[in-house]
């Protein structure tokens, strides 16, 4: 009743005027540009009204923690695997396998202490090990890594005994550097593999794109990149301390150099798997700039350096430092009676640094890639997008058949006498036309009156455009296409 | 007609000293009887009156959303927030219609997507500039239309359903919530069992067993479910209203949608409603289709990898344009392949770091 209310068409008084007085000065004003000649019929995207699209998916909710974890519980699963290696061949040096315990027990301890912290109720970590679920990773992850850190545990008390916690015994020697302890680090190599390579897992078994994308390679990745990390770190030890025997550089050169080889070639897999992901291809500039760095600096500068060391013939450059000092006082005192000092071979602690860094930098980077990926919206639509298949046929089976049978077998698909299939039209003549699913099966159908046209028809079949059919009968004998429209 | 206990007479009737049953006051328990404790049929059965089904365990429940029919209200939004006591979002204007909740989170179970479907042709006129200060006397709508060509018309007296088979020329809605997956991820992704199935088949967070890992929130291809971790630190999603269920209520969504856009009730029975639906539709010349049956009427999307999903939709566009994956993957179905290329890599790397140690004694 009030103005307010009224249609425009009666309209504000101070409008109408206007309206009606427009076209008097019209000859004066200039005329107006000249219509857009194409008129988009784009819908205004969420990009152009200013906002970043949802995304479908939630990132995932792990802090810094986690992928630090990750290249701990790598260090402590490849430190495992030289210390095995060094006793099932036989060299069994027992500096190596001394430091080889211990850095597994304290990357394992810090990678649970992290894992812990990351929960949302840390009181509840013991949660973890309420059940064992085979099809989460996650819970498969929990259990192994609780073994392995039993075997670490159990490895490191004897090392510890052996180095004369309670006293030194020979019996206490015996039990830790014989058979005793080379069983638990054979029985652990498992748990230490499992360890390793679950977190790549872990990632892959999720709905993230740029994780689930490479799940074949995840794995593999992080176990080759953990074995390079935890030998590396093993020689970084020894060779600070000092005076290991003449080989094991040699040794844990050649063993590092083979997993970085490994790592290379899948940490380049592992881009390639998901190369093609928008959130990839639209990456920032420095995202490229790590991957580049890891994967050269972090990979490849450790591997030439060791392979040339691993390669090189004849005994290794001795490379003295300011460290030779102590260790002659060392030596002086009765400490370190061994005179065949060596501190590993030039450049040594650099490239440990170099590995280390490396891996981390990989796992941050799969890490990172993982939760852009999450949030942008266009990945999950590359990821979930019907490949390949036109929409097979479209069950319209009867609702008898559909609330009973919700899995029909494919044999029986076909008889029913109202359906739907999707293909593509092959034959289009004056009625009738010939569809082929993806599958290769044809079906002769003729169109009902009026529901499309011949030329219709005929440009769908030219274009290969796929189109529904809703038919009624049975199909190649008389079914008439009650509907038809492409997709 | 339909037999009801007779909450409101026998409330009224009697004083609240005399209700005898502690979970369920308004049943009121004659004096001296002996309150029969049956534990697995709910006593009551509002959900008869209100949605006119009975809620039994064992049986399958769910939502059939239908977006053609949600107008928007938010009522859904509202009521769940109100019965599961969550608390509110930080007040945000996002600029994206008239959708500030934005999607569903650990403290909104129900969102209503707004999604505007306008050709850039309808704003011509509005782009069409340069109106001089005066010229607008208010910057109001009558204001913008008088400088629209006269036959402009936003809706082109299109009918409704011409609206909705003209993608240029639409707003449409959509009440998203948990899907209740048939194969739910994140109860597969639960290293606690924390996430267990109900017995009505609905997927619910115990909030007493999580630990707040977040891996189900990776999980969850649909981004359901999600870490409070400025609140509890655990994760919270939609539970169906299992409290409710319990006590033979139709969750508080269903109960509160106005234009009966959200129906609840057994999947089945729910599953022959939506393709009735979907045929009146489609002959209406509406390109309806169903999205989370498994196969059924669905073609726009396949969801066979969950098995399906107990709370599923009518949908008329492409699934993406409602936010949701047209294949919804299965992570779980990564981790035995997973697993297996990485016990092939464990397998050689141990092999190479044998070869590398067996040949490298004393200074060879």
């Amino acid at each position: 009743m009030t103005p307010n209310h009224s249609s425009d068409t009666v309209a504000h008084p101070r409008i109408v005027p206007r309206r009606a007085a427009a076209p008097e000065p019209e000859p004066v004003v200039p005329p107006p540009p000249p219509r857009q000649p194409r008129r988009s019929r784009r819908p205004i995207a969420a990009e152009q009204q200013g906002r970043q699209p949802a995304s479908p998916i939630k990132e995932a909710t792990w802090k810094w923690y986690i992928p630090i974890y990750f290249w701990l519980g790598g260090i402590a699963a490849g430190s495992w695997v030289a210390i095995t290696a060094e006793d099932l061949t036989g060299a069994n040096d027992r500096d190596v396998v001394r430091a080889g315990r211990y850095l597994a027990l304290g990357s394992v301890l810090g990678g649970t202490a992290l894992l812990v912290l990351d929960l949302g109720r840390r009181e509840r970590f013991l949660n973890m090990l309420r059940i064992v679920r085979s099809r989460s990773a996650m819970s498969l992850g929990s259990w192994g890594l609780t073994e392995f850190g039993m075997f670490t545990g159990v490895a490191a008390t004897l090392q510890a005994l052996a180095d004369g916690a309670l006293g030194s015994h020979a019996a206490l020697e015996r039990l830790a550097h014989g058979w005793p302890g080379r069983a638990v680090h054979v029985l652990g190599l498992p748990a230490a593999l499992f360890v390793g390579s679950y977190t790549g897992v872990l990632l892959a078994s999720t709905s993230t794109p740029a994780w689930a994308a490479r799940t074949r390679v995840l794995g593999p990745l992080f176990l080759a990149s953990g074995t390079a990390s935890g030998i590396s770190a093993l020689g970084g030890v020894l060779g600070a301390m000092g005076g290991a025997r003449p080989g094991v550089h040699r040794r844990l050169a050649r063993a590092e150099m083979a997993a970085l080889a490994a790592e290379l070639a899948l940490a380049m897999a592992s881009h390639a798997a998901v190369r093609r992901l928008p959130s990839i291809t639209r990456e920032p500039a420095w995202q490229r700039v790590l991957r580049r760095i890891a994967i050269g600096a972090g990979i490849g500068v450790p591997l030439v350096v060791r392979a040339a060391h691993a390669l090189q013939r004849g005994e290794p450059r001795r490379h003295l430092g300011r460290r030779d000092t102590v260790r002659r006082i060392r030596a002086l005192i009765g400490r370190d009676e061994r005179s065949r000092l060596e501190r590993g071979p030039r450049g040594e602690l650099a490239c440990t640094a170099l590995t280390l860094a490396g891996s981390l930098a990989l796992r941050y980077l799969i890490t990172h890639e993982g939760r852009r990926s999450a949030r942008i919206a266009d990945d999950t639509w590359t990821f979930t997008a019907r490949r390949g298949r036109a929409p097979t046929v479209v069950l319209d089976r009867g609702e008898q058949l559909a609330t009973e049978q919700r899995r029909q077998p494919a044999r029986l698909r076909h008889r029913v006498v109202r359906g739907t299939v999707a293909g593509v039209i092959t034959v289009a003549q004056e009625d009738r036309v010939r569809i082929v699913t993806e599958n290769g099966r044809g079906y002769l159908f003729t169109v009902a009156k009026r529901r499309a046209s011949l030329a219709q028809l005929e440009r769908w079949r030219d274009a290969r455009i796929p189109v529904v059919v809703r038919y009624t009968g049975i199909p190649d004998a008389g079914a008439s296409a009650e509907r038809i429209r492409p997709i | 007609m339909i037999a009801f206990g007779g909450r409101r007479e026998d409330a009224g009737a009697r004083p609240m000293e005399a209700v005898e049953h502690p979970r369920r006051p308004w049943i009121g328990a004659p004096e001296g009887a002996p309150v029969t404790e049956d534990t697995t049929v709910p006593v009551t059965q509002e959900a008869q009156r209100t949605s006119g089904t009975r809620i039994e365990p064992g049986r399958s429940y769910g939502f059939f959303t239908d977006t053609t029919l949600c107008i928007g209200c938010k009522a859904c939004e509202v009521a769940c927030k109100q019965w599961n006591n969550l608390p509110a979002e930080d007040f945000e204007l996002t600029g994206a219609s008239y959708d500030n909740t934005r999607e569903l989170s650990a403290t909104t179970w129900r969102h209503v997507a707004f999604i505007e479907q306008f050709d850039a042709e309808r704003f011509e006129g509005l782009e069409r500039p340069p109106l001089k200060p005066d010229a607008m006397p208010r910057a109001d709508a009558r204001g913008l239309r008088a400088n629209l060509p006269a036959d402009f018309e936003p809706w082109a007296n299109l009918t409704a359903s011409e609206q909705w088979a003209q993608p240029g020329q639409r707003w449409i809605f959509m009440s998203d919530v948990c899907k209740h997956c048939v194969d739910a991820p994140c109860l597969e992704a639960c290293p606690t069992g924390s996430i267990i199935r109900t017995e009505f088949d609905s997927v619910y967070v115990q909030q007493d067993v999580c630990n707040g890992c977040g891996y189900c929130v990776s999980a969850c291809p649909f981004g359901v479910v999600e870490v409070a971790h400025d609140w509890d630190g655990k994760a919270h999603k939609c539970t169906l209203c299992y409290d409710r269920l319990k006590d033979g209520l139709e969750p508080a969504c269903a109960k509160a949608c106005p234009t009966d856009s959200i129906q609840f009730g057994p999947v089945d029975e729910l599953l022959r409603r939506a393709q009735e639906r979907v045929r009146e539709l489609r002959e209406r010349g509406i390109p309806a289709y169903l999205y989370g049956t498994d196969g059924i009427m669905e073609n726009e999307c396949d969801t066979s990898r969950l098995e399906g999903l107990n709370c599923f939709f009518l949908l008329i566009d492409r699934p993406e344009v409602y936010n949701l994956p047209a294949v919804p993957k299965r992570p779980s179905s990564n981790t035995g392949v997973g697993l297996a290329t990485s016990a092939i890599a464990a397998l050689g790397l141990t092999a190479a770091a044998l070869v590398a140690f067996a040949g490298g004694g004393d200074g060879r």
